[in-house]
């Protein structure tokens, strides 16, 4: 049985990323209704719905620890998780890159730093942070 | 003589462990005015507010003895001190007009007792300040705050508040004393005018004042008092020697 | 004096003409006091100025996104025209009006609630209380003035919302209503501390002169104190109101933060103090959102300096009319 209640929606403050994400990509640039509630981050929209029975979000994965993980339905028709292989695959359907700027500017502390990123060090960091990282040398 | 509105029976007042009022015993007559005087701090304002009841109203204050009015004890502990200040009015040294409308003012006593209806209210109000002399003053302005009214008119509008209740006895405390010369001509004119319906007791600092409005005298020192009688004689040629020295001006 | 003058009794009296009109260092310290108030008063005209300058381009950048932040309008994807605030959109619409219902209902919900309690208090503690709780009481209120928003704000998210959601069932866990009874926990010291202070100076000669007329300790304080204190209390309701439609923090972590537009108590709103808080961190400086954010702080500014200037004269007009012209100052 399914009551008629209605349901709440816990979306992130405009200012975030993942909210414009989510707008752009599975709203297909609609808006998101007026009552839909803004939190500051994954984990407080994790812990409404929780609290919530007619509560749905959304959030990054990298927050998710805890979460049973849903599957969503790819171009392809199979059900894929998010991992680190469907993320770069393009499979899973909503995946995007973390990107970290720079200015022109060539040399110095900031060029070793962009190449340390690259590496295996960094990408086992990421990894921990639940971030998927990269294939090696993209 | 018939028995007295008030008759006051040792009399003694505290606050906290300090006695301000000793023993005190002295009769007031119907439709006579009755002036206390002394020299500052000598009790008469403690006796005076001893009569209405107004030390229930201030922590650590006690008064013993009793003050029967109609032979009715009022210190009796069951009696109700609200019921007593409806039969006893007070006007205060200072005009203290509430900041209300004239008309507010005086039927605020009615109003709390609620005394006559709405439709007796007004015409109440008109006796009352008419009995004050105020009425031809403010008749137009009934509406307007008691605060734009002039001291002496504030005053006048206090005694005509205290008389709108239609108390039996009148207590004021040295009611002219913040007035000019003329506001108290004023006053005087009425609380003579007043002493022919009222038992009225007024404390007051000024010998002349008390010649002038008042039909007998008590004479209050270090919470005692003294000596009390008629005005003419107690002033021309008072008995005790606090007394004359007081009223030759050696002290006070 | 010389060392050779004799010692007199009595100081010989210096001229009256050597004294200049006012000591040196008063007139410094005079200066010195006059500079700091200048300082102060420089400092908040410069901050809306500021304000002002990054909102003003509004005005010729863009003119004809004007109408939109205030007037409702159909946008693609909408059943009827409507005032919506989404800044981050496609494309972006900025109508601030469910800004504006929203810190109205949750500031106006807040005084109803915390008005009336404050002023019972007040009331209570200046004309009923025995010394002793008095002495307790008062100053655990005013304590409460000192509490961070923030930490208030946490117990209304965990514990009001808890609360609510128990006793009512309610759709949203986050609403107007909680948000609104977190800030009343802010606005009740305010309201109280300056009522209560305002009881109190009414003069001991009016409670006198109403006792002896005949009146019952309550109808003193209901018929005489209370109408005495009026203007002091009208003071300590725009105090209140300014505290509470400039608070950001509870609503931002309590309201739900959504831009509804309805009159309901129990759906989520959104305030302009926590748009700005939320907002304005990740806007492109110099941008329409930016700008709007911006105006939006210029409108609280106004908002509040108006309510304190219609308080000041309601204020002004209770005191005349209660204590006559003179009573001025």
């Amino acid at each position: 049985m399914v009551p008629d209640w209605p349901v709440v929606l816990y979306s992130r403050e405009n200012s975030s990323g993942t909210y414009a994400y989510f707008k752009e990509h599975v709203l297909k640039k609609a808006d998101f209704v007026a009552e839909a509630q803004s939190l500051p981050g994954t984990a407080a929209v994790m812990y409404a719905v929780s609290h919530d029975r007619y509560g749905i979000g959304y959030g990054g994965v990298s927050r998710g620890h805890g979460v049973r993980l849903v599957p969503l339905v790819s171009k392809t028709g199979m059900d894929v998780l998010p991992s680190a292989r469907s993320a770069s695959s393009g499979e899973y359907p909503l995946a995007r890159p973390l990107l970290v700027y720079r200015t022109t500017e060539r040399g110095g502390e900031v060029d070793a730093f962009v190449r340390w990123l690259g590496e295996r060090p960094a990408r086992a960091l990421a990894l921990e942070a639940g971030f998927f990282p990269l294939e090696e040398g993209t | 003589m018939s028995d007295p509105k008030i008759d006051v029976r040792d009399l003694s007042v505290f606050y906290g462990k300090k006695q301000a009022l000793f023993d005190v015993g002295l009769a007031i007559r119907e439709r006579r005015v009755m002036a206390l005087i002394g020299p500052s701090g000598c009790g008469k304002r403690t006796f005076l507010r001893a009569l209405n009841r107004m030390h229930d109203l201030s922590e650590g204050a006690r008064v013993t003895g009793s003050i029967l009015l109609d032979g009715e004890d009022l210190l009796d502990e069951r009696v109700d001190p609200v019921e007593v200040r409806r039969r006893i009015g007070m006007v205060f040294q200072r005009p203290n007009p509430f900041p209300k409308s004239i008309f507010d003012n005086v039927a605020f006593g009615l109003r709390v007792a609620n005394l006559v209806t709405s439709a007796g209210l007004s015409d109440r109000v008109e006796e009352s300040l008419r009995a004050a002399a105020l009425w031809e003053e403010v008749k137009d302005r009934l509406d307007e705050s008691a605060m734009s009214l002039s001291g002496g008119q504030q005053q006048r509008l206090c005694i005509a508040r205290a008389v709108a209740v239609r108390p039996e006895v009148l207590l004021m405390d040295e009611p002219a004393s913040a007035l000019d010369p003329i506001a108290t001509e004023k006053i005087e004119e009425l609380i003579v005018e007043l002493g022919k319906k009222y038992a009225i007791v007024i404390v007051t600092h000024s010998m002349s004042e008390a010649a002038r409005v008042s039909d007998h005298v008590g004479f209050f020192y270090s919470g005692k008092l003294v000596e009390s009688g008629g005005t003419k004689q107690t002033l021309e040629s008072p008995k005790e020697k606090e007394t004359q020295a007081y009223l030759a001006g050696r002290f006070g | 004096m010389t060392a050779l003058a004799r010692p007199v009794r009595g100081k010989p009296r210096p001229s009256l003409l050597g004294s200049t009109a006012t000591p040196r260092w008063e007139r410094i310290v005079e200066r010195l006091i006059a500079a700091v108030a200048f300082v102060s008063v420089a400092a908040v005209l410069s901050i809306l100025a500021f304000v002002a300058r990054e909102a003003a381009p509004l005005f010729w950048e863009g003119r004809e996104h004007l109408p939109d932040l205030i007037l409702p309008r159909q946008w693609a994807g909408y059943d009827a025209p409507a005032h919506v605030w989404q800044p981050v959109g496609f494309p972006p619409k900025h109508d601030v009006v469910p800004l504006l219902i929203g810190t109205l209902k949750i500031t106006g919900l807040a005084m109803l609630v915390a008005g009336p309690i404050a002023l019972l208090s007040a009331v209570y503690i200046a004309e009923l209380a025995p010394r002793r709780v008095r002495e307790v009481v008062k100053p655990a209120i005013e304590l409460f003035a000192g509490i961070p928003s923030v930490v208030l704000g946490f117990f209304s998210l965990v514990f009001i919302a808890h609360f609510l959601e128990r006793l009512f069932g309610l759709t949203y866990r986050l609403n107007a209503l909680v948000a609104a009874l977190g800030l009343a926990l802010t606005i009740i010291p305010v309201v109280f501390t300056v009522s209560e202070d305002a009881l109190r100076a009414v003069p001991k000669s009016l409670r006198e002169a109403s006792a002896a007329l005949g009146a019952r300790r309550w109808q003193t304080t209901l018929l005489v104190v209370v109408p005495a204190a009026l203007p002091g209390i009208a003071a300590a309701f725009v105090l209140g109101f300014g505290r509470a439609i400039g608070e950001t923090m509870i609503v931002l972590m309590a309201s739900g933060i959504a831009p509804v537009v309805d009159a309901s108590p129990v759906s989520s709103a959104r305030t302009v103090t926590a748009t700005i808080a939320a907002e304005l961190g990740e806007t492109a400086r110099g941008g329409e959102h930016w700008r709007v954010l911006f105006a939006l702080g210029v409108l609280l500014f106004l908002i509040t300096w108006a309510l304190d200037r219609m308080g000041a004269s309601a204020v002004a007009r209770l005191r005349r009319r209660l204590h006559g012209p003179e009573a001025e100052s």
